[in-house]
């Protein structure tokens, strides 16, 4: 009887747990951690093991590396971003990166009303840009960065959407020379923009307009390619795929080191370029070949009537392209060289390798000094987050892109 | 060229080379020819590039299945790592691996041990000895008795084989199919095992444990903290490549699919294993392919961190010889017939993956 009763009773409490967990679980926060986090036996213990790891990184790692020595970046900031370019001239250079601002925001402006992921991550860059030593100029220019990005955010919208990406493609197009004469200087050493040597470039402003230069130099190049690979000429049809299928089997630092080596020799003695044109020669060559491939891709995918419409319209072969199939292939392509683009711009790295100072290369050059020397993962560490940055950020906006534009392309695996 | 007095010859791979390299596979010293160099700089490029893409393939197929896990913890911390690999340069991992977290590492006295003893003169020993001059491992070393005892692992691997065609000619035959490869293996395991018990008190293998000197340690497996860090910072960085190529195989699969292989009753282990898996081979392949092409490339990024790879002895050979156009020449071809061969590799297996899936 009693054992009757003591059963009873704990049906009755097992009752009243389980629809008190009937009424927990219509919380949707519990109902949330619930199924997310503690669905299975395997998935609470993931979750358990998960968080037992987020705890120790958090402890044994960034804590430590927050209260480490910060000294070697705080002193090296200038040398980290723009090399030995000389100080009194970097007011160019913020002027490059205004102009960034104001477009970079502007292209976010085309996606939807949300307020982009990008500018937060930018704006909390700079901010923490503002706790790092400046001097009080750059903190103006700072400034006026972020003030540039938010009003060419809201800027772009007084414009009407055709207008819109014509002026940001332009904008785009016209950044690379502008950036190039702002940096290089048109006048002679007492002038108002006195010329600086390649020589004098370095750090991430090295590796930017390297990377710019290359993907402005390597898109039609890779364009060229790709229709000669397609051509009916055996002989332009074959030399072209030697050249793709060779720079694309070999690494880039072969690429490098030829342009490195043996440029020099091929040239006559009096036209001895500098080893930032045979640098970017290099990335030129050898991402002219994988760009070739993503165009072939894009070729491909326009279909075959395409062509014979413009045929039937008797529009020669030079026009079917240049009016029908191009401008189609451009579309497709754009998340692919955006992506593209974050890939030149991690190669980049590369060239410390053969002398130049990137910020891989300024890193070196600072841990060698014994006054840094302990401080190796400091400096490497910042260096990484500001690839990261840059990174994360094209490639975020490239989905953006992507989104907007409707296209359903695969995203080229570069490595 | 020959303006220069520079007259392209490859009579200088036959020199003395004059160089020494820290990591070989085969017998080199300093007065072996540059050609014996350059084939030691393409056994160590070859070796870590196979131990990479093997590696790479558990390590990504691991952070696959987190990243598709309905875990939502689990799957944004393995996001998190895709993502951060993916916007870093290979450059700048590796340095920071190697910079930041192998040469930090304690000196050999005070290196971290596992299972130290101290014998009575005073010598100690460790199971594993990690210190910034590398890792020393307690490895079973080859005796002499393994001469034959190899024609045991000989005969083993053949037995193997048979046992598997075998089993391939019975589900011909029969239509029946049998696990012909587990069998395969367990047949190895069994005849190589009787091999070993067979040479009781003469055995094929001894262990041998590192020995911690006073700058350095003896004995056992040596893996230099260069080779380490490569064969990590390679692994870490290609895996989430593969997670990536693997995620967009499987989540190519239409969803329908895997209903309905639960909805014949099949278990969530058994629908992945027999219906997701065949059909995301298909689509994971030709960007692996690329991936792995691109493994045999990274090696080259050794020369960052001083690891005679290809690459770096070709460097070095390009040094002391100033024959840079016949070097590059040579390691482009090497190169060239190296990623040939992977990509016909991966384009056979390719081809084989298709054939099932008609």
């Amino acid at each position: 009887m009693s054992e009757h009763k003591s059963s009873s009773a704990n049906k009755q409490s097992k009752d009243s747990f389980s629809s008190i967990y009937l009424e927990l679980m219509k919380h949707p926060m519990l109902f949330w951690i619930k199924k997310n986090l503690f669905d299975s036996v395997l998935s609470s213990f993931l979750t358990i093991l998960s968080i037992w790891a987020i705890v120790k990184v958090v402890l044994n790692i960034i804590l430590p590396m927050i209260s480490m020595n910060w000294i070697a970046i705080a002193d090296n900031l200038k040398l980290i971003l723009t090399g030995s370019y000389p100080a009194s001239q970097l007011w160019r250079i913020w002027l490059c990166l205004c102009y960034v601002s104001l477009f970079g925001g502007a292209s976010f402006g085309l996606g939807k009303k949300k307020i982009p992921l990008l500018l937060v991550i930018i704006l909390f860059f700079e901010a923490l840009l503002f706790l790092l030593p400046f001097t009080s100029t750059a903190k103006y220019f700072l400034l006026a960065n972020i003030v540039l990005a938010a009003s060419g955010l809201i800027g772009v919208r007084l414009f009407d959407k055709e207008k819109r990406i014509r002026i940001i493609i332009a904008s785009w197009v016209l950044f690379l020379p502008a950036a190039f004469i702002l940096v290089y200087g048109i006048t002679g050493p007492d002038g108002f923009m006195p010329k600086v040597q390649t020589n004098y470039w370095g750090g991430l402003l090295l590796s930017m307009l390297i990377s710019m230069t290359s993907i402005a130099f390597s898109f039609p190049i890779g364009l060229l390619l790709a229709i000669g690979r397609r051509s009916q000429l055996k002989f332009i049809k074959f030399s072209c795929t030697v050249i793709i299928e060779v720079i694309r089997g070999v690494p880039l630092i072969t690429i490098l080191f030829i342009a490195y080596l043996i440029i020099p020799l091929a040239l006559p003695r009096s036209l001895n370029p500098s080893v930032f044109i045979r640098a970017m020669i290099g990335i030129i060559m050898f991402h002219s070949a994988y760009m070739a491939e993503d165009f072939r891709g894009g070729l491909q995918g326009i279909p075959r009537t395409q062509y014979e419409a413009a045929a039937s319209l008797n529009l020669s072969k030079t026009k079917t392209m240049i009016l029908v199939i191009l401008p189609q292939v451009f579309k497709l392509m754009i998340p692919v060289l955006v992506s593209r683009l974050t890939g030149i711009i991690k190669d980049t790295s590369l060239i410390s390798i053969i002398g130049l100072l990137d910020m891989i290369g300024i890193s070196s050059a600072i841990i060698s000094n014994p006054h840094y020397m302990t401080s190796s993962p400091q400096v490497l560490f910042f260096i990484a987050a500001i690839y990261f940055i840059i990174c994360y950020s094209i490639s975020s906006a490239s989905s953006k892109i992507e989104k907007n534009l409707e296209i359903t392309t695969k995203q080229a695996v570069s490595l | 060229m020959a303006v220069r007095g520079m007259v392209p010859s490859f009579k200088f791979l036959s020199f003395s080379s004059g160089i020494t390299v820290g990591e070989t596979l085969i017998q080199f010293n300093s007065r072996s020819s540059n050609l014996r160099a350059l084939a030691v700089g393409l056994l160590n490029t070859v070796s870590i590039s196979i131990l990479v893409m093997l590696f790479s393939i558990l390590f990504g197929l691991l952070l696959v299945l987190c990243r598709i896990s309905s875990n939502w913890i689990v799957s944004h911390l393995a996001r998190a790592y895709i993502e951060i690999i993916r916007n870093i340069p290979l450059l700048i991992l590796l340095l920071f691996w190697y910079r930041a977290f192998f040469l930090q590492m304690p000196t050999i006295r005070n290196a971290i041990m596992l299972h130290k003893i101290v014998s009575g003169s005073g010598e100690a020993t460790a199971f594993m000895i990690l210190s910034n001059r590398g890792l020393y491992l307690a490895w079973p070393m080859l005796t002499d008795s393994f001469r034959i005892y190899r024609f045991v692992l000989i005969a083993a691997i053949i037995i193997a084989i048979a046992v598997y065609l075998m089993s391939r000619l019975h589900y011909q035959k029969t239509g029946r199919k049998t696990p012909g490869f587990l069998w395969a293996i367990f047949s190895f395991i069994a005849v190589s095992a009787a091999g070993l018990l067979y040479m009781r008190g003469n055995e094929p293998f001894a262990i041998q444990i590192p020995v911690i000197g006073k700058f350095n340690a003896r004995g056992g497996l040596y893996v230099s903290s260069e080779w380490f860090s490569l064969f990590s910072g390679l692994v870490l960085y290609t895996s989430a490549y593969v997670a990536e190529a693997l995620r967009a195989g499987i989540q190519g699969v239409p969803k329908g699919q895997i209903e309905a292989a639960r909805a014949l009753g099949f278990s969530h282990l058994r629908a992945l294993r027999l219906v997701v898996i065949p059909q995301a081979k298909i689509v994971a392949i030709p960007p692996l392919t690329s991936i792995f092409l691109g493994v045999a490339k990274n090696t080259s990024l050794g020369v960052a961190i001083g690891f005679p790879d290809l690459f770096s002895i070709t460097g070095t050979i390009i040094n002391q010889t100033g024959r840079a156009l016949e070097m590059i020449l040579l390691v482009m071809a090497i190169y060239l017939a190296m990623s040939g061969i992977t990509s016909l590799f991966m384009n056979w297996y390719n081809q084989k993956v298709q054939l099932i899936e008609r």
